[in-house]
């Protein structure tokens, strides 16, 4: 799961820079928001994996829908003059952060699990 | 915890595991392609910020504003600068069609045209010679602090126009400013504003005049461009030019203070 994400992230990047894209800078900002929203979309994946209540439905859509927002709530905070792009920053910002806090959590666990039965076997 | 309760955790988790990699190839697919788009839309969005020099996190709302005010801003000025030209030549046909009519007029506006061109408000077109002075290229020993020397050091500049207009130079300009009574060159923040016109390296002078004279006076023994070149280490290159064109003084000439004395002038010329 981890090693797929590793490859995917590397070969995006590698692309990315051999392509050399680039896009009219209006859209950066909800390029930014967009991203955000996928990369909690991501780790929000691979925790529902470690716990083993990963749905691929349930994940693409989160991701689609979550991007959708975020691009939607920038477009409107510009039309009203209100920075509602803060409101993404800080729910995908602080999600990103829960969802690897759960992730390190399981990940403990499952090494001390290991070291325990290890320790039984002998 | 007993060894039976945790050898039948340790199945049941072996059994889910065998259960989840069956679901979960799908998954894994899923998951890689959308790992790749996250990969790609970031080494996009670092292209993107680098080559614009606008960063990543700057409203757009702001920065349309401040475009289109910006591009207004210019727009007004190229109407008023349109507008300020027909005046102009509106002025101009007058005196023409005056000129016709009569001889003391005829005479006036020859005087007016001299006094035009010596006041800076007429393009004008003769021999001449061209000074490109730029900024030392930056060598490793001495990469410099940040800083243009010549923009720092701009009274190189007022001290090569003094030295033109001493070898009689009839028209000088410094990046398309022309150099009047009233012009200024002085340091302001991180321009040199030469007719209240930031500037910056590299420098093109202009002057009109003898081209052998202008060129030997500037590149005398111990003279400003061996100063420049040696001292500062300024890249300074000369081209003496059949022909060049010197543009005119484009800003107002206005007298809030001072006032002609008429009588003077008339005692004077008694």
């Amino acid at each position: 799961m981890i090693i797929a994400m590793a490859i995917g992230l590397t070969v995006g990047l590698v692309l990315g820079f051999t392509f050399n894209i680039t896009y009219p800078s209006e859209f950066s900002f909800y390029i930014t928001m967009g991203l955000l929203a996928a990369m909690d979309s991501l780790l929000g994946a691979v925790r529902s994996y470690m716990e083993d209540k990963y749905n691929n439905l349930i994940f693409i859509s989160g991701f689609l829908v979550n991007a959708v927002l975020a691009a939607v709530l920038v477009y409107l905070g510009d039309r009203l003059g209100v920075p509602l792009y803060y409101a993404v920053i800080f729910v995908f910002g602080g999600r990103l952060f829960q969802n690897l806090a759960v992730i390190r959590r399981i990940i403990i666990d499952k090494y001390f699990l290991k070291k325990e039965s290890g320790n039984y076997k002998k | 915890m007993g060894i039976i309760p945790l050898a039948l955790r340790l199945n049941r988790n072996r059994n889910m595991k065998e259960e989840r990699q069956m679901k979960n190839k799908g998954g894994i697919v899923v998951i890689t392609v959308l790992a790749l788009l996250i990969g790609l839309i970031i080494s996009v969005q670092i292209s993107t910020t680098e080559s614009s020099d606008v960063g990543g996190l700057i409203p757009v709302g702001k920065l349309v504003g401040l475009e289109q005010q910006l591009k207004d801003l210019r727009t007004e000025k190229e109407t008023i600068m349109q507008e300020y030209l027909e005046l102009e030549a509106r002025l101009e046909e007058i005196e023409q069609k005056n000129l016709s009519e009569n001889a003391l007029m005829q005479v006036v506006t020859q005087d007016l045209e001299k006094y035009k061109m010596g006041s800076g408000v007429v393009d004008v077109v003769g021999p001449g010679i061209i000074v490109t002075v730029d900024d030392p290229i930056p060598i490793e020993g001495n990469p410099g602090d940040g800083y243009s020397t010549i923009m720092v050091r701009y009274d190189l500049l007022l001290s090569l126009v003094n030295k033109l207009k001493d070898a009689g130079a009839e028209a000088i300009s410094i990046n398309g400013q022309r150099i009047i009574a009233t012009t200024e060159i002085s340091l302001a923040g991180d321009n040199v504003n030469i007719n209240a016109i930031p500037t910056a390296p590299p420098y093109t002078i202009k002057a009109i005049g003898n081209p052998d004279t202008l060129e030997s006076t500037l590149t005398i023994r111990y003279g400003i461009v061996e100063t420049m070149r040696n001292n500062y280490g300024l890249q300074v290159s000369l081209s003496k030019q059949k022909e060049l064109t010197i543009p005119r003084y484009s800003g107002v000439i206005k007298f809030r203070y001072a006032k002609a004395v008429d009588e003077v002038t008339e005692t004077v010329e008694e």
